[in-house]
């Protein structure tokens, strides 16, 4: 025992745990011994796990205050994230520092730009940080969701009838592979591009963001789609899913109950990874001209323009810059702890 | 010179500003200029763009015709100096030509001695067959535009004679254009110009040209600067070697200046307060320079809302925060302005027709009450530096008008090729003109007379086309001295007050940033880098 990091819960195996036992091991003089189930069991580990916690929460912290949050901070300052102040640059042209005044000409009061300016546009970088978190997130989390339901659907198919499906899911993925996906962004941009960008559901979604959300997904699914026809390749041969055949189980409910539980750990260690990569992605399209479109914020945007300023205020590179680490070492670290709660041997 | 300012912007670096003009201008010649010209050496130009062409008969941009400025022969040029001696026109090819009466001949006899960097002798029938290219309808060239009154042309051994269809006063100075450059008489007629190496008569001559990346020049084995013609042409040409670097952002190229992999560069517009504190101000690294030249938001006259519809260009007019846009350009980047015409060229005269210290939303929308149509308008611009907030600025003050631009970025290149093929589909378009030579007509009628318009590369990016303007336009364009002037003047006025094609914001000035090897460095307000008089120490 003392070789292994597995908790007392693991090495008694499923269903019972330490408090179902008396002192001396025997189970407690008439307590129901109860099997705890799987997602219990993750549950129970993953709260242990107080840096996947904290991110957890962190996460949960982040929405708030890009959603709810941005717009009560909108109300409080009395101004949007567009508005332009031009009084909010220096004799320099530089943009104004931290907690500076500054005239609004429309409603010809004193506003409150609580981080300072944005850049040459005088707009406030508070807010900007607030909706581009709203934007950055819509980007990266859709896109994630999309690419991986995809990306798993098609590797999971693919990998247990093989055959024909896997051959038609290989030549899809090198199709993919092998198109151009940066001229294809480019034919978007200036066929659908504008049409698509307009598309907001409402506003629920900032301009730009179903672009972005669809480059991603057709140039990304095939990635999780490989690396999951590989894992179920390897599990189709394993005697549970032999005795799940065996027992008349339909191949709906094996992939479903029996093959998706072992592929939580490499879906969420990689979807950790691809937020955060969506998340910069977004910067470099919107700079061809695709996806996020001007004036709306999004933390690619915000740190794209913050060069200009690198020599002269560099907090404008410092706020979307920790907001963009935060947030992907948030994503990263909740993810390491939900690989360990979901499969604890991958600890050992 | 080279139309667009192009790329230039930012791009090259080269930005600009008059500035409190006389300030600097008193330090300008010379400034920074090292007592002792070394000779030989590489100098490296980092531009945001690469060149449109590198053939004459068809590159228009700014940082085009300055690379061009360092390897081709014109008959007449402007000397490679700074200061009033600038602006006088001199012989460069050809001696000043003979003009006969009536104003309409010139003879221009082609100086002996001149050789292509292939070794064959310069003649008149090079300049023949540069104005031929200029013609050919398959070239579609921007020399057309210039050559509508030209009714004959012919070379013999020398002389090189030109029959003009009326008097234009500033013929002479049109063939100072690299439209007109000395080109081999094979040179053949394509529309996608010729490439590198490029077979030259200058001090230089282009030997590589990786298209978007790099292009480097050379000296020309025959130009002899100690002896006659050549001499008296007062090109030092003190380097061997001239690079340009294409690509690289305005961030990259002032690191670049820095750690001496590059000498003369860009840098961000928010960045020239820093350098003019550090470098000083024509003291060491940082140049100030006087530019004839102006940025402006051209309105497509051509289409959409903006077709026949002065009021909402006059609304445009009016909405526009000068005093922002030019902001955006930086510490000492030019004047606010509302006039076509830009400070400094003959012509310029102040008026008073829109805000210049902020915007006028009630009288805009004033106007545009009624006239915003569908209220959508499709705004391109370049994606570097200042064209990014600038089309925001916009965006914000027409939405007060209830116009929702919609903003599509373009490297500038790509930006211009658009705008100037007919049919595009844009409403507005940011845009920056440095004159070709000093004469309003450079502005008014080249930039806004609707009759020199064709399929392709245009310059007339508000496709304005007013017989009533273009008949002025002609009437002016007759004139000389004070009266060609104040002519230009007027005409400038009425038709940003009457008709606003488009809405100037900016007279712009030039800020250069230098390595530290740069020995001497000097500046023409519409050529640009006097790249024959540049020097390392």
């Amino acid at each position: 025992m003392s070789t292994t990091s597995q908790t007392t819960d693991e090495l008694l195996g499923r269903g019972l745990g330490e408090s179902d036992f008396a002192p001396d091991g025997q189970p407690a003089a008439g307590g129901e011994i109860r099997a705890r189930g799987y997602w219990e069991q993750v549950w129970r580990r993953f709260k242990r796990d107080r840096v996947a916690i904290a991110s957890m929460v962190f996460l949960v912290l982040l929405v708030i205050v890009v959603y709810p949050g941005a717009w009560v901070a909108e109300k409080i300052v009395g101004h949007g994230p567009n508005q332009i102040f031009p009084d909010a640059l220096d004799d320099g042209f530089l943009p104004v520092g931290p907690w500076s005044h500054v005239e609004n000409y429309e409603t010809g009061k004193t506003d409150l730009l609580v981080l300072g300016a944005d850049g040459s546009l005088g707009r406030d970088e508070f807010l900007r940080l607030l909706y581009g978190g709203r934007v950055s997130l819509q980007v990266a989390l859709i896109s994630t969701l999309l690419v991986m339901l995809i990306g798993v659907t098609m590797g999971a198919v693919a990998g247990y009838y093989r055959g024909w499906a896997d051959t038609i899911v290989a030549r899809l993925t090198e199709i993919t592979m092998a198109f151009p996906a940066l001229l294809f962004v480019i034919a978007l941009a200036s066929t659908a591009g504008s049409r698509l960008n307009g598309i907001t559901f409402g506003g629920l979604l900032g301009e730009g963001v179903v672009t972005l959300v669809l480059v991603f997904t057709i140039f990304g699914w095939y990635y999780p789609a490989r690396i999951i026809r590989a894992k179920v390749f390897s599990l189709r041969e394993k005697e549970f899913i032999e005795a799940a055949l065996m027992t008349g189980a339909s191949d709906a409910r094996i992939i479903r109950s029996h093959l998706l539980p072992h592929l939580v750990a490499p879906i969420i260690v990689y979807s950790t990874l691809i937020v955060a990569a969506y998340i910069l992605s977004e910067a470099a399209l919107s700079f061809l001209g695709v996806g996020i479109q001007l004036p709306t914020a999004s933390w690619g945007n915000l740190l794209s323009d913050a060069p200009n300023f690198y020599t002269t205020v560099p907090l404008l590179m410092l706020w979307p810059g920790l907001a963009v680490v935060l947030t992907t070492l948030a994503f990263n670290l909740l993810g390491d702890g939900l690989r360990d709660a979901f499969d604890p041997r991958s600890r050992l | 010179m080279k139309g667009r300012m192009l790329a230039s912007v930012v791009m090259t670096a080269i930005g600009a500003s008059l500035l409190a003009g006389a300030l600097f201008a008193s330090t300008a010649a010379g400034a920074g200029a090292a007592a002792t010209a070394k000779k030989g050496g590489t100098i490296t130009i980092v531009n945001r763009s690469d060149f449109d062409y590198v053939d004459p008969g068809l590159a228009y941009f700014s940082h085009s015709w300055n690379m061009m400025s360092a390897v081709q022969l014109t008959l007449l040029y402007y000397p490679h100096t700074e200061g009033a001696a600038r602006n006088r026109l001199s012989g460069m090819a050809a001696n000043m030509p003979k003009v006969s009466a009536d104003g309409k001949t010139y003879v221009f006899t082609v100086k002996n001695g001149f050789r292509f960097s292939d070794g064959k002798p310069v003649t008149a029938a090079n300049f023949k067959r540069a104005f031929d290219r200029g013609k050919n309808a398959s070239m579609q060239s921007p020399a057309s535009s210039f050559m509508d009154d030209i009714a004959s042309y012919t070379a013999k051994g020398q002389v090189f004679t030109v029959k003009l269809k009326s008097v234009a006063p500033d013929f002479m100075a049109r063939t100072t254009m690299m439209f007109f450059a000395a080109v081999p008489v094979d040179l053949p007629f394509t529309a996608d110009g010729i490439k590198a190496p490029v077979v030259s008569a200058g001090p230089y001559y282009l030997k590589e040209w990786n298209v978007k990346n790099s292009a480097l020049a050379v000296r020309n084995p025959f130009w002899k600067n100690n002896q006659e013609p050549f001499k008296s042409l007062g090109f030092a040409a003190n380097v061997d070697q001239i690079r340009w670097i294409a690509g690289p952002d305005p961030a990259t190229q002032r690191l670049m200046c820095e750690r001496g992999e590059a000498d003369v560069c860009g840098f961000p517009p928010a960045q020239a307060k820093e350098l003019a504190d550090k470098f000083g101000i024509n003291k060491s690294q940082f140049f100030v320079k006087k530019q004839i030249g102006n940025w402006y938001l051209a309105m497509n006259t051509s289409r959409g809302i903006f077709q026949n519809n002065v009021k909402l260009r006059q609304a445009v007019a009016n909405a526009i925060d000068r005093r922002f846009m030019v902001a955006q350009h930086g510490y000492l980047g030019g004047f606010r302005t509302d006039q076509f015409i830009p400070l400094g060229m003959p012509g310029f005269k102040n008026f008073d027709i829109y805000s210049l210290k902020g915007p006028n939303y009630a009288k805009a929308k004033s106007l545009a009450q009624g006239n915003t149509r569908d209220g959508k308008a499709v705004m391109y611009t370049y994606n570097t530096s200042a064209g990014p907030p600038i089309a925001q600025s916009v965006q914000f003050n027409l939405k007060q008008i209830g116009v929702d631009v919609e903003i599509k970025l373009f490297d500038r290149v790509v930006q211009h090729e658009k705008t100037a093929t007919r049919g595009e589909p844009f409403d507005l378009t940011l845009e920056g003109w440095l004159a070709d030579y000093p004469d309003p007509a450079n502005f008014i009628n080249v930039l806004l007379d609707g009759r020199r318009i064709q399929a392709d590369n245009n310059v007339n990016a508000s496709y304005f086309n007013d017989p009533k303007f273009n008949a002025q336009m002609d009437r002016a364009y007759k004139l000389s001295g004070t009266a060609r002037t104040t002519a230009y003047a007027i005409l400038d006025r009425d038709i940003m007050k009457d008709a606003a094609p488009v809405a100037p914001y900016i007279s712009s000035g030039a800020r250069i940033l230098t390595s530290t090897k740069v020995g001497c460095f000097g500046y023409s307000g519409s050529q640009g880098t006097l790249l024959t008089q540049i020097c390392t120490k």
